[in-house]
């Protein structure tokens, strides 16, 4: 897509144009290159994290558009980085890896790259340059080029610079604007400037508060149009050559530019139960939203999340693959022929379609090769199965729509961005209620998505093309209840049977680990689970008939739960169930909790006490909560002649917790963990 | 005429029929413990000349689960010397039917080049492909030609765990004034054929039940049938070769790759020279020029040049400061010689498996290179790539292997150091003051040896990583609460020394009146390996350790141990353990423990007794004692 085609006014005569922008705004930048000072070189560490291996002093970033007569429009994009690197630790950041996309004959290009290593020797500033034999060039895959390179005289302390520019022909992808780092930065400063004719939103993400800064100015443009009429209702390619007339003219426009100047941001640090880190990420993102070319009308790509939608439902990848039937009409039929019952007929469909079609892992909201050859080599991506469920089942006279999604690897879908979903689930009204389907993962159930998929929220397309949201978290919880009977013998052994049986999300995750692996080697992580119990006659029922739940049971002898001291012994009555350690370690946290489903675990035991002893003391019953009913746990044990009976219940209520509730979280996980170990004490009569 | 019919109909019977890789034609013996089964693995190694080979190979499996699918190998590396002249898959139905064909622009083709490397020439062709349906079978054909002849490939007639075999063939071909050499290894219990003779070798076997792998086996190259090839003259990316012996291949190696790229500036070699002017000791200036090194240089991965063998010279590390191994080792050798001590860049196989290059089969091979610096009556060894580790220490990395010393006179076979149990020692000392809610630790731990590899890296992590790194060293205790840390690398005596204090509420165990406290609290070792049935190879244990662990424990207020621990002592073919708890006074107790875990090669019928040993010390580091208050 460049100008030029916005410029074609007709057959009878073509005009070529070549436009010469001429910038007469420029931007500051006001950190120099070439100029770092002593006081840089001797600093010892950084003043946002003393900790820090290394340091990001002024990252500064432009980019912008450039039009090249005869190609069209251009985006570049200016770097100017400069890190000191206060320890060993820190050397990574000595070596830059870009990458670079492509597409046939349309490539991102690296331009003017300088870049210098600052070392201060005996008060003096040294300078070694960045030389040829530093710069590497490789070919990644059929889409990806990467260049590298790696600075000279490298010590602790020392301070690299380097400034370079990229130009790419993929003038709607502008790459994020990173503005937090795995290492703190000191001053950043970017700008995003673009021609009134493209529109672009601005999408702003993280934890941090960075303020926009907006300007516009003038801009003249001073233009060439080579004017040719051939006087022919034919354009002639010889005769019109030869006759075109070239007139100058001049264009006035605005520039738009956004910027941010940014100093003494902290570095983003890794903490357990987060969706995706790169989530929190502090960036900005520009999209395009329209473009609108001198004589010509507004071309929209996305604004609103109508937009999104509209722009997705119209690629012939999504909604005319969604609109084919044929290809399945004669064997869908003898499939649902029989079936009165809608849920019947839904769970036929769905289980059709898998047991057809086989996810080959990748993910997209539009067709590769299309509905109609993935059912005939049954082979396709989330789009193609998805569509081809969705289209089945409004087939089947059902009420069925595709529902956008974007993977927890893809980001969370704050804004409307067609970038932002990538990824196709199918949903079905059922009595009233909305079910979501996802057909790419074998052992998924209706309302029981794959947890890559579990991502806030999804927009549902209906067939006039409007679109509602849809929450994509489940509300029932995964569940797993768990029955056991213990038998003690006096010397410390436990044997025991245990049954578990597992619901909704649990099923889920229970049948994607015991059908990966073979039986053994699930056994071998049950084993390394429960801290090497033995574990025989493992049994499963129902692992592959998804209609029916999943229920696992299997005998066990253990030693090592068990506490003989002379004539008393000790044990948690929970033995290797009790959960041993808090996931919850660090003493504060930022980021929400995310357990991606809400969940329930019951357990139910019976343990019968050796001959001979009688119960000194048992633990007391308890009952705890999280505020806000977000997760609530109980204990309760009894003692009836020479048996124990023990009833534990954990609850989480919600997907997601909130950081702020996080220092109620660990408590509770903490007294939970307390509780689960406490011991019961018999004493030989 | 007649003939020619019958000569096409039986060519057209004979390939259809070999063609049949239906999944019911698979023996019953081999798909027991099977993820996938080899139908047959073929390959023909053709040398025309010394830079001039070319590999034809077919390979057939069937895969029968999701995990079957990793030995489908269709996979073909290339790179300048290397062009690949036919490639192609065809997936087969459970009937053997085709149901997909991809040809060689079908394969996915990207670089080679691994995540820590910036640059390397090496690209490679895949296959990717979704079943739709298990089992399934893959009929890969390749042939690729290359004038790299240093590194003939090693034959596997069977290439992994939980894979059987229905046939594998292989054969070379090379003209008879071509000299070659070979090693097949463990094919009696295979039952592996062979004929070989002057113009080549052929060997083929059939019907190789699947593997499985077992704890502490020995590497599977080891009891795996294999055959291992060279050639008497043999090329590197344009460079001719001649050995026979590890002596040729180090004279090799250094009159073609190394020699004249040990030139230093003269300013660089007076520098160093004036860093050791004022000693004498030659282990003081090695530590110095080593420190220099470690100083002023860092580790950069960047394959070009003779196959990834050949160093850049010392002149440029000099200038720009970084190098990969080669690169490195041979720059510490040139700072060396400038002070008058000589060094040998040796070439080793890296990695914790402990892998010896080839004693009895010299050919190239190694993936790594370090320094070698023989003093009176010892030798001392330089990792030149790691700007942390002492000099003269080796880790898991390099450690007790056979290495290749390279020189002037040629190539010598060494071992690199090993640590014996005792030299990996890890001395734990501490102080536990037990409070009716809370208990407070004071640790200090000392380590040396292959322990002091595990350790000496945290002196570099941030405050927020070595906090998470006690705590999931202490993970069977909750809530640890870290108070203070310091840790200590002494690159002279090569030791670690770390001292920690924290405190905890969520460790000891309440039973109504009771405290249960487990008096090893800071050194469990837990670990106990898999109950094997049938146990058929060797038990393998590599490296020993020795552990010492002495705790100082106070009680709370108002209570007294209602029941202590009970003393072991145990002794045998794997090493020691012993632990004791005695009252020092009324209030005070001290633990003490010792575990010694030697190495060996010990016998399959001992696996049950060397699992109960460990059962032992796990289940003994976790006994606990009985406070009871007065």
């Amino acid at each position: 897509m460049t100008i030029d085609n916005n410029f074609m006014l007709g057959k009878n005569f073509y005009i070529l144009i070549s436009l010469v922008f001429t910038s007469t705004f420029l931007v500051a930048q006001n950190i120099d290159y070439g100029k770092v000072s002593k006081e840089e070189l001797t600093q010892g560490f950084s003043s946002i994290d003393s900790t820090a291996s290394a340091e990001y002093l002024y990252k500064y970033r432009k980019t912008y558009f450039n039009y090249v007569s005869g190609v069209g429009f251009s985006l570049i994009t200016d770097v100017h980085e400069r890190i000191k690197i206060y320890s060993k630790e820190g050397f990574e950041f000595a070596t830059k890896k870009i990458r670079l996309y492509k597409d046939g004959n349309e490539i991102e290009d690296v331009n003017k790259l300088k870049a210098k290593t600052y070392n201060l020797i005996d008060d003096k500033i040294e300078e070694t340059p960045l030389k040829k034999e530093g710069k590497f060039k490789i070919e990644i895959s059929e889409n990806v080029n990467e260049e590298s390179f790696t600075m000279p005289n490298i010590k602790e302390g020392s301070i690299i610079e380097y400034r370079y520019s990229i130009s790419s022909p993929f003038i709607y992808n502008i790459d994020e604007f990173i503005f937090q780092h795995d290492i703190p930065v000191k001053k950043i400063e970017a700008f995003f400037e673009a021609p009134e004719y493209f529109v672009f939103r601005m999408n702003v993400k993280g934890f941090m508060n960075v303020m926009p800064k907006r300007e516009q100015f003038n801009k003249s443009l001073d233009y060439t149009q080579r004017v040719a009429s051939g006087g022919t209702t034919s354009a002639g390619a010889g005769q019109g050559l030869g006759r075109t007339t070239q007139v100058r003219g001049s264009v006035k426009y605005m520039n738009n530019v956004i910027s941010f100047d940014l100093s003494d941001i902290e570095p983003l640090k890794e903490e357990p139960f987060v969706n995706e880190l790169r989530n929190y990420r502090s960036g900005v993102k520009y999209e395009l939203s329209y473009t609108q070319f001198p004589n010509s009308n507004k071309e929209f790509y996305s604004r609103t999340w109508e937009d999104v939608v509209e722009t997705v439902y119209k690629n012939p990848r999504f909604g005319d693959e969604l609109k084919k039937k044929n290809y399945f009409k004669e064997d869908l039929n003898v499939i649902i022929k029989d079936l009165t019952n809608i849920k019947e007929k839904v769970n036929a469909i769905f289980s059709f379609v898998k047991s057809k079609v086989k996810w080959d892992q990748s993910y997209g909201k539009y067709t590769k090769q299309g509905v109609k050859q993935a059912y005939q080599t049954g082979v396709g991506n989330t789009a193609e199965i998805n569509l081809m469920l969705t289209a089945m089942l409004d087939f089947a006279n059902l009420e069925s729509n595709p529902v956008l999604v974007s993977t927890r690897s893809n980001g969370m879908p704050l804004f409307p961005t067609r970038e932002g979903f990538n990824y196709i689930v199918s949903s079905v009204r059922l009595n009233g209620d909305i079910i979501l389907l996802d057909a790419t993962s074998q052992n998924s159930l209706p309302s029981v998505l794959p947890i890559r998929a579990l991502n806030w929220e999804g927009r549902m397309i209906s067939k006039d093309g409007k679109s509602t949201i849809i929450n994509l978290y489940p509300t029932s919880k995964g569940s797993i209840q768990t029955f056991q009977n213990i038998s003690l013998s006096e010397n410390g052994t436990a044997v025991g049977k245990i049954r578990n049986v597992y619901k909704e999300h649990q099923a889920l995750s229970f049948r994607d680990e015991y059908r990966k692996n073979k039986q053994e080697s699930y056994l071998n992580q049950l084993v390394d689970k429960y801290d090497g119990i033995e574990i025989n006659n493992l049994e499963v029922k129902n692992s592959n008939e998804l209609a029916k739940l999943p229920i696992e049971s299997f005998d066990f002898t253990t030693e090592s739960e068990i506490d003989v001291v002379s004539n008393k012994i000790y044990f948690s009555p929970l033995l290797f169930l009790a959960t041993k350690e808090n996931p919850f370690k660090q003493e504060k946290r930022e980021f929400p909790i995310d357990f991606s489903f809400p969940f329930e675990n019951i357990s139910t035991s019976i343990i019968n006490l050796p001959e001979g002893y009688r119960v000194v003391s048992i633990p007391e019953a308890i009952a705890i909560a999280l505020p806000n009913g977000m997760g609530s746990f109980s204990y309760a044990i009894n003692n009836v002649g020479n048996v124990l009976q023990l009833k534990v219940s954990k609850k989480i209520n919600y997907p997601v917790i909130p950081a702020e509730y996080y220092p109620s979280l660990k408590e509770y996980y903490s007294k939970m963990i307390e509780k689960l170990n406490e011991k019961v004490v018999l004493t030989k009569v | 005429m007649r003939l020619f019919f019958l000569f096409l109909f039986f060519t057209v019977t004979h390939t259809t029929s070999s063609q049949d890789y239906s999944f019911i034609k698979i023996k019953p013996s081999l798909l027991k413990n099977s993820d996938a089964v080899v139908r047959l693995d073929e390959s023909t190694i053709l040398v025309k000349s010394s830079d001039y080979m070319e590999v034809t190979s077919k390979r057939v499996v069937t895969v029968l689960n999701e995990s079957g699918s990793k030995h489908v190998n269709a996979t073909v590396f290339y790179d300048k010397e290397t062009s690949i002249k036919d490639l192609e898959a065809l997936i087969l139905d459970a009937g053997g039917k085709e149901i997909e064909k991809f040809k060689e622009k079908d394969f996915i083709d990207q670089t080679a080049t691994g995540e820590g490397t910036l640059y390397s020439d090496s690209r490679v062709k895949f296959l990717r492909y979704t079943p739709i349906k298990y089992p399934y079978t893959v009929v890969l054909t390749k042939k690729y030609t290359t004038s790299d002849t240093a590194f003939m490939p090693r034959w596997y007639f069977i290439d992994g765990y939980r894979l059987s075999v229905e046939k594998s063939e292989f054969h070379l071909s090379l003209p008879s004034n071509m000299k070659y050499r070979f090693k097949d290894n463990n094919l009696e219990t295979f039952g592996v054929q062979k004929s070989n003779n002057n113009i080549g070798l052929s060997y083929k076997v059939v019907d190789l039940k699947a593997l499985e792998s077992e704890d502490f086996d020995p590497e599977f190259r080891d009891f795996a049938p294999n055959v291992q090839l060279a050639l008497e003259n043999f090329h590197l990316k344009g460079v001719d070769g001649h050995a026979t012996t590890w002596k040729e291949f180090g004279s090799w190696i250094y009159n073609s790759l190394l020699q004249e790229r040990g030139e230093l500036s003269s300013a660089t070699t007076q520098k160093i020279k004036n860093l050791v002017k004022d000693t004498e000791d030659p282990k003081e200036k090695i530590r110095r020029v080593y420190q220099y090194v470690q100083d002023n240089t860092r580790y950069i991965s960047v394959q070009m040049g003779i196959g990834g063998w050949e160093p850049i010279s010392a002149n440029e590390v000099d200038r720009v400061k970084y190098g990969d191994c080669k690169g490195l080792t041979n720059y510490t050798m040139a700072l060396l010689k400038a002070v008058g001590i000589d060094s040998y860049y040796t070439i080793v196989s890296a990695d914790s498996s402990m892998r010896s290059l080839d004693y009895d089969f010299p050919s190239l091979q190694g993936n790594h290179a370090f320094l070698n610096v023989p003093l009176d009556g010892e030798e001392l060894w330089l990792e030149c790539t790691s700007q942390v580790v002492p000099a003269n220490f080796l880790g898991t990395f390099t450690d007790d292997r056979y290495v290749l010393k390279v020189g002037p006179d040629g190539g010598e076979m060494v071992k690199s150091r090993k640590y014996l149990p005792e030299q990996s020692k890890q001395i734990t000392t501490a102080k536990i003051t037990i409070g009716e809610n809370e208990i407070n630790a004071v640790v200090e731990i000392k380590s040396t040896g292959i322990q002091y590899n595990q350790k000496y890296g945290l002196v570099n992590d941030s405050k927020e990583d070595i906090e998470k790194y006690y705590k999931h060293y202490w993970d069977y205790v909750n809530d640890v609460h870290i108070l203070n840390h310091d840790v200590k690398n002494d690159k002279d005596s090569i030791i670690t020394v770390e001292n920690v204090e924290f405190k905890t509420s969520g460790y000891l165990s309440k039973a109504g009146e009771r405290l249960l406290f487990a008096p090893n609290m800071l050194n469990r070792n837990e670990y106990v390996p898999k109950r094997g049935k049938d146990r058929s190879r060797d038990v393998v244990i590599k490296r020993g350790y020795l552990d010492e662990d002495e705790f100082l424990i106070e009680l709370p207020d108002n209570y007294e141990i209602e029941s202590s621990l009970k003393t072991i002592d145990l002794k045998n073919n794997f090493g020691e353990y012993s632990v004791s708890l005695i009252k020092v006074s009324e209030s005070q107790f001290k633990y003490n423990r010792r575990l010694l875990i030697k190495p060996g090669v010990f016998s399959n019928t001992t696996y049950d007794d060397y699992r109960n040993f460990r059962k032992e010390i796990a289940k003994s580091d976790k006994n606990k004692i009985v406070l009871l208050k007065k």
